[in-house]
């Protein structure tokens, strides 16, 4: 016999694209993932993103990536496809006993990319570099953009896993269009993922 | 089969992902800097080495009780 009953005091139906810290809803939403077929690929590019303006106030890159060969090397970022000097890239790096900091003075074309922003190690089973890559006020004309990465790695060649937390900036007001990541050297194995999130404030 | 490197150039208006081949420039470019990247790792490589071997020598020597050099004393965090 029922005594009593009692109407719950859901009153909303909330989706969560997924369970964020303290089970906000989340803000970041997927505009397209790419993954790395075979073919020899050097890079990824991310075009047409100023239809984005007004809708995302920051862009995210999140992927999974590993070197086709027994080779490792470093990954720049591009904006707008700029190649002048309107980049900065600081470096903080741990290997679990030591922790190094530094600017990009002498690395690759230092200025003139974000440059290290990932790491493309051998094809290991370790291999995989993980990492998110955030482009802050991307679509302001009033701002450089601010450029943030987390993430981990196999030190090239070396059987050392790294953490890193770089930051960088593109020197521009232009809004963002075009996000370009380039290896240096090898070429990116098959199953490289690169998915890229537009956020809201 | 073309050894060509290629792009992955995805056009977020249309979803369209389409491999495009390197430039002329874009692999000449590559090519330098992986040359560049090649001897920066190494320089890299040799100063790890260089602090591991140092933080090994320091360690030693605390656990034995002899002085340790500048260098030595300058890698410990307090």
């Amino acid at each position: 016999m029922i005594k009593s009953a009692s109407q719950s005091s859901l009153t909303t139906d909330i989706k969560y694209r997924n369970m964020g810290a303290a089970n906000v809803p989340s803000n970041e939403y997927l505009i397209e993932t790419v993954i790395v077929s075979g073919t020899a690929t050097s890079g990824i590019a991310f075009e047409n993103l100023a239809q984005y303006a007004g809708i995302y106030r920051h862009l995210k890159i999140v992927l999974t990536a590993r070197s086709g060969t027994g080779s490792g090397s470093a990954a720049d970022m591009r904006i707008n496809g700029n190649s002048g000097d309107n980049y900065t890239t600081h470096f903080l790096i741990g290997n679990g006993s030591s922790v190094t900091s530094s600017a990009a003075t002498t690395i690759g074309t230092a200025t003139r990319a974000i440059v290290d922003i990932f790491n493309i190690s051998p094809n290991t089973s370790e291999g995989w570099h993980a990492a998110e890559i955030d482009i802050l006020d991307a679509f302001s004309t009033t701002k450089n953009k601010t450029v943030r990465k987390l993430g981990g790695r196999l030190a090239n060649d070396q059987g050392i896993t790294l953490v890193e937390l770089i930051s960088g900036c593109y020197r521009s007001l232009d809004i963002v269009s075009s996000i370009s990541l380039y290896s240096r050297g090898t070429t990116l194995s098959a199953g490289s993922r690169f998915s890229l999130y537009g956020v809201t404030a | 089969m073309s050894d060509t490197p290629m792009k992955l150039v995805v056009d977020c208006a249309t979803g369209a992902q389409t491999y495009v081949p390197l430039s002329a420039e874009e692999i000449a470019e590559r090519e330098a800097m992986a040359a560049q990247a090649a001897e920066e790792q190494a320089a890299r490589e040799a100063a790890d080495a260089e602090r591991e071997a140092l933080k090994a020598s320091a360690r030693a020597k605390l656990v034995s009780g002899q002085p340790l050099t500048e260098e030595e004393a300058a890698l410990l965090v307090l």
